[in-house]
């Protein structure tokens, strides 16, 4: 870890007014003041949730992050060492992306094709392989489970080896097996190459699960209210959900989101 | 067993159509009403089987060669329209004006600017068809669902790739609807330009016949109209649900749809 933030917002503000350009992505509304004075950084390495009621504009933060939106007023700032060679981000979002029209296989190679590496079979190959996706390499997306799907979706957003990785409530279409699997599979995933994360979810126990770090945010105008360490080791289980320390922090960050009013994440 | 039984009943009714025409022209209806199978069979005698190939050969090919120029131009059109902004607001007004009128109005126009050769018949089919397929793609591509634009964008897709990769597959099984309706409609302009005024083709067959209220003759050309309309509408249908493998309702849609029906009555 190096000491300059990979990510920092510095007191950001984000209006939509009717009539942006930018206003229809995600889910922010009209008229609205989606972020207001929101200051918090990352750092390379970390795994960072960002936890919150729906609407608050977690979204928001990640359309920043990725330069799909401008901030009213106030700075992003982000550090993009290889700007020629890698991209800055990749994304998994909650709705079913993976393009329907390709195999398994062209998914995963959309990126680095998109990066001037042509169709990369020996990487495409190796990612199949940490997917668990093997033998399923010609099938289309919707031959897949839900779970093979976010996989796809997840080696495709990673594939061209971008410096963030951004998921936008990944797991909020999936059944509770499939969900407590993909978390299983993210963590050893993510714990194997630690890259910088950030994960926007509103289930408090998926971001304890996977985190680093975690940051509440308020309802809108959404800002961070509370900034939580999450130390265990990894690999992290299952089983750590009972641990004392677990239900402990667990209780702390309920009550955080119980004191700005938030009592039914 | 879906497919065999549906096989079987298709034959069976058209054996019980052939036997009912042939039971209401033996005894009810007169010749000049609507002609017998034997009447029908007869006229094909004294045409003679080469000369009804060679004019049936001249429609398929005018209709056929007017539906590839007048789709190909038209999916162009509905694309480039799609792309770029100004193109789409300076030809919009052009589309808008010319839409609503019938392609078989303009008939005497062709006629008059292309004489009554294959090459103005050939136009007016493909003006038709250019029609149908520009306002079809532009409803494809609106229905094109946005995730996967935004998924393409994260993952560094330029705006002409986001057109190729995504845009361009994604319409595909919108389109074939498209291409259906545009065969029905090249066909219908086909025989009214030959009827018209033409030199060979089924058309010219019937308008011929009319002249001596031959409507045997007349019924033998629609018969063969009907027949290679349908075998060039299979065509197209096969054809471009082996491009869309991946779309996952593409075959046994109806069959599925009024089982499910079925199943919640």
């Amino acid at each position: 870890m190096t000491d300059k933030p990979k990510i920092d917002f510095c007191s950001v503000s984000k209006t939509f007014l009717a009539g942006d350009d930018d206003a229809p992505i995600g889910d922010a509304v009209l008229g609205v003041q989606a972020l207001r004075d929101t200051t918090f950084s990352i750092n390379e390495g970390e795994f960072v949730s960002i936890l919150g009621p729906s609407g608050c504009g977690k979204t928001t933060v990640l359309n920043l992050v990725a330069g799909f939106i401008q901030p009213t007023s106030g700075n992003v700032h982000i550090e993009h060492r290889n700007e020629r060679r890698t991209p800055l981000y990749g994304m998994v979002f909650q709705d079913d992306a993976a393009f329907p029209w390709m195999t398994v296989a062209e998914n995963i190679g959309y990126a680095l094709d998109n990066w001037g590496r042509g169709f990369a079979r020996p990487e495409v190959a190796s990612l199949v392989e940490v997917l668990q996706l093997r033998g399923f390499e010609n099938k289309y997306p919707h031959e897949l489970s839900g779970g093979m799907r976010k996989r796809v979706e997840i080696g495709r957003a990673y594939a061209a080896a971008p410096e963030i990785l951004m998921f936008d409530e990944p797991f909020g279409s999936l059944d509770v097996l499939t969900k407590q699997a993909m978390q299983q599979f993210l963590s050893q995933f993510w714990a194997a190459e630690r890259k910088t994360v950030i994960f926007v979810s509103h289930d408090v126990e998926e971001c304890l699960l996977l985190s680093t770090r975690v940051l509440v945010m308020s309802p809108r105008p959404g800002r961070i209210t509370h900034d939580f360490a999450v130390a265990f080791e990894f690999p992290r289980s299952n089983d750590l959900k009972f641990s004392n320390e677990f239900v402990r922090l667990r209780r702390q960050i309920v009550e955080a989101l119980e004191g700005i009013g938030i009592t039914d994440v | 067993m879906f497919k065999s039984r549906s096989v079987i009943v298709g034959s069976a009714t058209i054996a019980i159509v052939l036997v009912l025409w042939l039971l209401v022209t033996s005894t009810y209806l007169t010749k000049q009403v609507l002609p017998s199978p034997m009447d029908v069979a007869r006229s094909a005698a004294t045409i003679g089987l080469g000369n009804l190939g060679d004019h049936t050969f001249a429609t398929t090919l005018r209709v056929v060669a007017g539906w590839c120029l007048g789709c190909l131009l038209g999916v162009r059109m509905g694309l480039l329209m799609s792309r770029f902004p100004l193109f789409r607001e300076v030809t919009t007004p052009i589309i808008e004006a010319i839409r609503p009128i019938p392609p078989i109005a303009l008939i005497p126009f062709f006629l008059i600017w292309f004489g009554i050769g294959w090459s103005g018949q050939v136009l007016l089919i493909s003006l038709g068809c250019f029609m149908v397929m520009t306002i079809n793609t532009l409803v494809a591509v609106n229905n094109v669902p946005e995730i996967y634009i935004r998924a393409a964008a994260a993952l560094g897709a330029s705006r002409g790739r986001i057109f190729r990769s995504v845009i361009r597959p994604a319409i595909l099984p919108d389109l074939i609807s498209g291409y259906r309706i545009a065969a029905a409609l090249a066909f219908a302009l086909g025989i009214a330009a030959e009827l018209m005024g033409a030199q060979s083709g089924l058309g010219f067959v019937i308008a011929v016949a009319r002249r001596s209220l031959d409507t045997s003759t007349i019924f033998l050309a629609v018969i063969l109209t009907a027949l290679v309309a349908s075998v060039f509408d299979q065509l197209i249908k096969i054809i471009n649900e082996r491009r869309c493998r991946w779309h996952k309702s593409s075959r046994t849609s109806i069959e599925r749809t009024s089982s499910l029906i079925r199943g919640a009555i």
